[in-house]
Formats: C-alpha cells, structure tokens, sequence
C-alpha cells in the first residue's frame, strides 16, 4: 500500500486539475494578448486598433459566379439580412435608399452645423442667385423630382452635397444599385462585426452566420461567397494550423510509436511513456489558469510543445531498466542527471516570469511547472506502474546500441567546424539574424493573403496603416484638434500627397465649430432682403422660399447636434470607432488613405506634435513592438542561461564540467539559431521560442552523455537512451517542418535541426566523468 | 307649345337612342382596343426616335419652363432623353441604370433605378409601353384604356403609396403604334407636358 502512495496521489492530482481546466477554465483566443502590458500611449493606440479597431472588424463579402441582377438581388437580401443581426454593426453594399429617410429624418435639421464647406460668404445675394439657378436647371431635369421635395426648405443644395460627401463610395462602381468589383464580376458587401477581428471565437460565428445566410438567400447554385479581411484571415488560420497540427500529430505520433515499439516491443511501455507528457501538459494548463486565471490558446500549443521535453524522461528511465534489478532501482540511479536536466530547464523557463509580455509569462508557468510535474511523476509514479521487468530489449537494440558513436572521438573539432562554417555563410548571405517584421509573423499562407488583397483593392478599402492621431483632455478637445488638422490634410489632399482620410468630425463637428457655422448664418431681415435681390429676374414666385428663411431661423436657435442625434444611422457607429477614450485622454482617430508622398505628410504634421498630434504607421509600431518583445525575450534568454550554468555548476560541483555540458548545448543552439536565419531570411519569435526547446532538450542529453557510467553495459544503455530520444525528437519535429504553415514549420526545422545536432555534438564532445549520487 | 316640345324632345330621345345605337353598333364592328392589343402592336417596333416639346409647369414657379429635343428608344429596355434646350444634357436609362450627362458642368453620374422607386416609376411608365411590356408597366401603374385604335389614349394611376404621394396620374396619347403625348399630374399639382414628332 505504502507503495502505491504515489500513484493514487498522482491520480488524484490528474483528476483535480482535469475537472477545474475542463469545467472552470476560458481558453482565450484574443491574438493582442500577446502584446505586451504596459506599452505606454502609443502602445494603447496600437493594441486598441488591432483589438477593436475599425480595421481589425471589417467584413469584406464578395458574391461571385453568377449574372449580375442574380448577384445584386442577393447582395440586397444579404445585406438586410445582416444588418438586423447583432453580430454586425454595420452592413454596406452601395444600395443608398434605405439609409436616405433615416439620415434626413435625423439630420436634415442639422446640414448648416454639418456642412464642412459652405463656400465663401454663401447667403449673400449673388450666391444665392446661382444657386437658385443651379436649382433651376434640376427642376427642368427628369430626376428633378428626387431634389424637388427639399427645394422650397434647402435652396443652397446644403443637403444634397453633404449626402453626395457622405454616400459617395470610393472603390467600387455602382451596378444594380448595389456595389460592384470594377471588372462587374463581383458583388461587394462591407460588414463590420461587432466582435473584434482577432476574437476567433466570435468572428468564426459571424462568418458562419453569414454563409449560413449566404446558402439560404442565393438565387442561384452556382454562386459563390468570398470573405476577406482580419477576421476571416484569423479563423481561417486557426483553422488550418488546428487542420495541419492535427493531422502532423498523427503522423508523427504514429512515427515515433513505430519507433518505440520496435525498440521496446511493448505497448505497455509505449503507455507508460506518455504519463509524464501527459501530467506535464495537465499540470502547466493548470499553474497557467492559477497563476493567470485563464489560459490563452497560443499558452496552450506552445507550452504543450516545450512540456515535450518530458516526453525524454521516460526513455532514459526505461533505457536503463534491468531484468536484473527492480524499477526504483534504475530509477534511483538516473535521477540524479534527471533531476539536474530538469531543475535547469525550469530555471531557464523562469526567467521568462519576468517579462513585461503576458504571454511569455504565461508561457513560463505553463512550460515550468509542466516539466517540474512531468519529472515528479517520472521520478515516483512511474516505477510503480513499470512493476518489475517491464522492458526486454530486443536483442539487436542492445547490440546496435553497443556501437560506438560514429567519429568519436576523432571529430572533437566537428562541432567548432561547423558552427563556424555556418557563421560564414551567414555573414557572406544577405540574411539578416532577426526578422521583426509582424507578417513574419502571420500564419496565413500567402494564397490567402492574395485573395484578401484582391478584395481590398476592389473596395478601395484603406489597409489602415497610417493614422494620425489628435488627443485631447476630453471628446470636445479632440475633435476641434482633429478638424484644426484636417485643414492641413486638405491641402496635403490637394496637393495630391494624400488621397483622402475619415474624420469623425464629419458626422460631428466640434461645438465650436458647429457654433461658428451657425454664426456664419445671417439673421432673418438680411437674409430675407438678400434673397429678394437673388429672386429677381428668376422665375420663382416671390414667397416659395418661406421655409428656408424658417428653418435658417430654426438652425440659429437651435441646440448643438450631439452624439446622441446620430442613434441609428449609419454615423453613430463610425464616430464610436473614430472617437474614443484611453487612458486618461480621447483620441480622435483620422486613418488616412492613398498616401503618395509620406514625407509631404509627416513634415506637415511634424509641428502639430507638440499639440497632441501623432503621426503612427501602424506597421512601423508593430514592427517595433515585436523588436522590443524579441529583444526582451533575448535578455530573459541571457538571464537563463545564467541561471542554468549557476545551477549546472552547483549541481556537477564543477565549473570546467558545467562548461563541458554547456558546450554541445549552446553549439548545437547556435548552429540551429545560424542555420534557421539562413533559411528563413531572419529569425522570429516562433523560432526563438523552438530554440528554448531545442535549449532544454539537449541539456538533458549532454549531461547523460558526461554522466559516469559504473559498467560498459551502463555506457550502453546510456547511449542507447540517447539514440532514442534523439530520434524521436527529430521524428516528431521533422514532421512538423512539412507544414506550409509558417509557424509550424519553423518550430519543426529548428526543434527537428537541433535536437540532431545537439545529440551528436554532445556525443562527440562528451567526456563521460562522475556525476553525483 | 307643350306638346310640341314634348314631342321634340321625345323624337330627340328616340333620335339620341338611335344614334347611340349606331354608335355602339359602329364601334362593335371592328373590335374594340384592349391593352394586350394595344401592347402587342406597340412591342412590334423595335425602336422608336422623336423629337419632344416638354412644357413643365411649377407651383414655384411663375412661367413653365420649356425644354426641346429628341427621345430614343431601343428594345429591349434603353431609354434616352437627349436635351438640346435650354442646355445640352442627357439621360440615358439602360437596364437597371441611369446615366446623367450634363457637358456644360461637366458632370456624369451613374445611378441605379433601384435605388429611386420614384424615378423608377416613371421610367417604366414610358419605356414599359414603348417596349410593350404590360407587366412590367403594371408593377408600378393600374392602367386604363380609352379611344380608338387609331386614336387612343392611356391612363396611369399609381399603385405604390409611396408613389400616390408624388404623383396622381400619367397619361399617354398615341396613333396606331406610334406615341404622340404624354401628360404627368404631380401631387403637389406641378404639371409636365411633353409632345413627340416621330422622326424616321
């Protein structure tokens, strides 16, 4: 009974952490958690707009495959459709009648406060002349019958060029009523979703929501739906990665159970292997949720991955499992090179507590007490369960494993060689060692990539790079700043550097400016009399105009238009995404459009910045932010490399010998990190990470290889461990590098590339020496 | 007297009772004109080009404004107004889209029918009976036919609420297969007159 103490202890732990992860844990899947915490303003900005941005919720939908009336009844079908689900805040597509009555039942009231540019000096009577004869010229037309209903209230034509500004669509061409690509192949849809873009969760139900609809609305089979932008890109690579990482898993699961198979010959004992995987990836998902009350999804893969070094554990402990001796035994006397491995790693991961990015301290948690669980259940519960002569090795795994290393020890100088060969040919390459640029980054693959730009170019859409940013103490302060802006972006906009640019100012002017537009208004006797010496010679009747000298009056009494005038049209949601509060101030967001001349721009803007102007490429920001992470992520690296020598040199009671571990560890690292920035034009976070584990792998195996050995058979046995987990490290990794997924891929050439080396680097570098008992 | 203008009066019942007779006996000889008659002799052109007078007069304004041109039209659904006075425009309907062209600002826009049920409702109004179409003109108008095969005249009432609001009634006037006439009575009371001349 005491015996089993462990197991049924264990038992109950697995069972404990798998009831509170499964019923009392939120995975999350939001991507800007892995943006780092406190990033100050600009950071705030960059998160804010990636996390909820306009940019970050745009729906592209595109119908195509059918003839055009089909594709436009569909589109105004979709299109009501969506617009009465939650999921969506806003839905487009060009068809401008039903939004009309809305916005002139809200706002015509409002067209002196809303009108941008109102000309020069535009109420006295010359001005007022032309445009009564502008009117004039629309009455004789055929469709003067759509302009009639305002004339007698609106003759300056305010309402009509502020529904022109407003409902002019850039990109694409209007056909049937609704939006169409230029080519006519293709009905266009802007949808915005409520959720955020990276909320994966969210955006796939939305999708799926609208396919759902697509499939019940469409008029023709043959039709077909497109979706594109942010939200599409990232349930749509989630998607995949879960697809190629599952059916990698299998494979190279599948692999390296033929490998352990045919050298153990015992399920039983592939079983058995997988208890310390297993309680580490439990108990680190875990530490993660107690530490940090949730796990995040990318947690989750990656510290799965870098727990894999447990899956090492169990074939040094049956490598060395004698008929001759009972399982605790073995186990006793491995333990202490075990223990040290691990200790290290841990401490390695520690240092990653420290980082200012959440996500790599959840990754820390979750890899560290993942490994220190998956080596307290090798130590004490797996012998329990092995029982005595679990594992016979088959007769030619023993005498394969009685070989001595090829080239040992003749090519001592191989790794140096090699490490410097590598070093060369990446000085004379072009490569450079990082690649910090956040697309590196992104998972999609680039046939994707290409069908969502397609659909950016047909709707014209902005990608929302650059933004200027205009702050302010409250709302009132950053909106006048922002128009005080515009009028420079006007000129840029003139002068052709700039093609054009959203301002939330439009729909809601500032109370000061709104006050100086009302001003602009001339009271009832002047413009009554200017009207009467515009009417001359015209053939309007005297006293139609009444109601536009009323409702001119109405406008100079009139309250200011507030956010609150704009509920339900299509206005309330576009100031909400361009006027925002964070932090301790509001920003009026203005993302600006077909840049020609970037430095034009940024001079112009340079001496607004002491008011409270910023200028941000989003791109540039980004790119920024994931320097700063790596550049973090290496320091932290340094710290635990420190720690692991302290630890190494504790625990060996020697320097020279920690030295002599470390040697093939970092040799291997450092061709691996080389060879890695060769292939993959510059380093990224995915393979910073891969290496942490190639790191943690071969420290266990360089220290097996210096560990003393009492007997030849011993030295065998050791060296047979390693062969194994060498192999099936690189089984299960090299599999992963056949993904057309980047990160994937990475992870699977560096961890497949490292774990190679470093087996043989520590097995031509070894120097077998007591170790402690 | 009495009984001599009785008799008068009786013999010009009788009299107005024959003639009516005849009347209804002469119009029943060759049978009467019926809108799918009508239609179907009208979708016999495949084109029709006339020159237009247009007489607008505005409960704005003081004296009708007059407009001059040509109008076109092509089966199965293009519709053009080219004005010549008192400025160069055009209005191009083809299919579901209107093209406006004003060279003198220097504008051209492209709308969509759709989008303008109004405009809709009164493009269809002429091209649906120059194209023949008695469907397509019954989605906006319950038409109503008078006169004679060599002269007849149709009557457009609008069905659509939104439409009533605008306009109350359009009627068109023609010979044979050709269109001489159209009259627009607007709600607010603003009326529009347009003659056509065919042109070869």
């Amino acid at each position: 009974m005491r015996a089993k103490a462990p197991l049924l202890l264990w038992l109950l732990w697995l069972a404990l952490c798998a009831w509170w992860l499964l019923f009392r844990t939120a995975i999350t899947t939001d991507l800007t958690f892995f943006l780092p915490r406190d990033a100050g303003f600009l950071g705030a900005v960059l998160v804010q707009q990636m996390r909820e941005g306009p940019a970050s919720r745009v729906l592209m939908i595109a119908l195509e495959n059918a003839d055009e009336a089909a594709l436009a009844a569909t589109s105004r079908q979709l299109a009501e459709s969506l617009a009465s689900d939650p999921r969506f805040d806003r839905v487009d597509n060009g068809a401008v009648g039903a939004g009309l009555a809305t916005l002139e039942r809200r706002l015509f009231g409002y067209r002196y406060v809303l009108d941008p540019e109102p000309g020069p000096e535009p109420f006295t009577a010359a001005a007022l002349r032309a445009a009564l004869q502008a009117r004039l010229a629309e009455l004789a037309s055929p469709t003067g019958m759509l302009q009639k209903a305002w004339l007698t209230r609106d003759p300056t034509g305010v309402w009509q060029r502020l529904l022109k500004g407003w409902l002019v669509p850039q990109g694409p061409v209007s056909r049937h009523g609704v939006w169409f690509a230029r080519d006519g192949r293709r009905a266009l849809l802007l949808a915005r979703t409520q959720a955020s873009g990276f909320d994966i969760a969210a955006q796939a139900e939305a999708l799926e929501r609208v396919r759902e609809r697509f499939q019940t609305l469409r008029t023709d089979p043959a039709m077909r739906l497109a979706l594109g932008g942010p939200g599409p890109l990232s349930v749509e690579s989630n998607r995949r990665i879960t697809h190629d990482a599952a059916v990698l898993s299998v494979l190279n699961s599948g692999l390296v159970m033929l490998l352990l198979f045919g050298v153990y010959r015992s399920l039983r004992v592939l079983g058995l292997g997988l208890v310390p995987l297993l309680t580490g990836v439990v108990s680190g998902a875990a530490a993660t949720r107690w530490a940090f009350g949730e796990v995040h999804g990318i947690t989750l893969g990656f510290g799965a991955t870098l727990v894999g070094v447990a899956a090492d554990y169990p074939n040094h402990f049956f490598t060395h499992l004698s008929p001759r001796e009972a399982p605790a035994r073995a186990m006793a006397r491995i333990w202490p090179t075990l223990r040290l491995g691990l200790l290290t790693n841990v401490a390695g991961f520690a240092a990653m507590l420290f980082s200012g990015f959440a996500g790599l301290a959840q990754l820390a948690v979750f890899a560290g007490g993942g490994l220190l669980a998956a080596g307290l259940a090798t130590r004490w519960v797996l012998p329990v369960l092995a029982g005595k002569g679990t594992v016979r090795l088959p007769a030619w795994v023993e005498r394969g494993a009685g070989f001595p290393w090829p080239g040992f020890p003749r090519w001592r100088w191989l790794p140096l060689g090699l490490t410097l060969l590598l070093a060369a040919v990446f000085m004379l390459g072009r490569a450079p060692l990082w690649n910090d640029d956040i697309a590196a980054l992104n998972p999609v693959p680039a046939e994707r990539q290409v069908l969502d730009e397609a659909l950016r170019r047909d709707f014209g859409v902005p990608d929302l790079r650059k933004l200027v940013l205009a702050t302010g103490p409250d709302a009132e302060a950053a909106l006048s700043l922002s128009e005080a802006v515009a009028a420079d972006l006007e000129a840029l906009k003139r002068d052709h550097a700039l093609g054009g640019y959203e301002l939330a100012a439009r729909f809601l002017p500032s109370r000061a400016a709104q006050a100086g537009r009302l001003a602009a208004l001339p009271p009832g006797p002047e413009l009554a009399a200017n009207l009467r010496v515009a009417l001359r010679g015209l053939p309007f009747k005297p006293d139609v105009f009444q109601p536009f000298l009323d409702e001119v009056e109405a406008a100079r009494q009139q309250a200011p238009l507030s956010r609150a005038d704009l509920a339900d049209t299509p206005f309330a949601a576009q100031v909400d995404s361009l006027l925002l509060p964070l932090e301790d101030r509001w920003v009026a967001l203005i993302p600006l459009s077909g840049i020609a001349d970037d430095a034009a721009i940024a001079n112009k803007l340079a001496p607004w910045r002491e008011r409270g102007v910023y200028y941000l490429d989003l791109r540039e920001e980004s790119t920024r932010r994931v320097r700063d992470y790596r550049r973090e992520a290496i320091a932290l690296l340094a710290g635990s490399l420190a720690a692991i020598v302290l630890l190494l040199g504790l625990g060996l009671r020697s320097l020279p010998l920690a030295m002599r571990v470390l040697a093939p560890v970092l040799g291997a690292g450092l061709c691996t990190g080389l060879a890695m920035a060769v292939l993959f034009h510059g380093l990224t976070l995915y393979h910073l990470v891969s290496l942490l584990l190639v790191m943690g792998l071969s420290l266990d195996q360089a220290l097996f290889f210096n560990r003393d050995a009492a007997d030849p058979e011993e030295r065998r046995r050791t060296l047979l461990s390693l062969w194994v987990c060498g192999l099936s490290s690189v089984l299960a990794f090299g599999t992963l590098a056949l993904s057309d997924i980047n990160i994937l891929r990475s992870i699977g050439s560096t961890v497949a590339l490292g774990a190679l080396l470093a087996i043989a680097f520590a097995a031509w570098l070894a120097q077998p020496r007591p170790v402690p008992r | 007297m009495i009984f001599g203008g009785s008799r008068i009066k009786g013999g010009g019942l009788v009299l107005l009772v024959l003639l009516l007779a005849g009347v209804a006996h002469a119009a029943g000889s060759p049978p009467a004109l019926t809108l799918p008659d009508l239609f179907a002799r009208l979708a016999a052109r495949s084109h029709m080009r006339a020159r237009f007078v247009e007489t607008k007069t505005l409960a704005v304004l003081k004296t009708p404004l007059r407009l001059e041109g040509t109008l076109e039209f092509r089966r199965p659904a293009y519709l053009a107004k080219h004005v010549e006075q008192p400025a160069p425009e055009d209005y191009i309907i083809d299919g579901g889209s209107v093209t406006v062209n004003k060279p003198a600002e220097g504008q051209k826009i492209e709308l969509a029918l759709a989008d303008y049920p109004a405009l809709e409702a009164f493009a269809e109004s002429l091209r649906a009976p120059l194209a023949g179409d008695l469907a397509g003109l019954s989605r906006y108008w319950r038409p109503s036919l008078g006169g004679s095969r060599k002269h007849w005249l149709l009557a457009l009432a609008p069905i659509r609420p939104e439409l009533v609001a605008v306009v109350r009634g359009v009627r068109l006037e023609g010979e044979d297969d050709r269109l001489l006439r159209m009259e627009i009575e607007e709600a607010g009371g603003d009326h529009a007159s347009l003659r056509f001349e065919p042109l070869p």
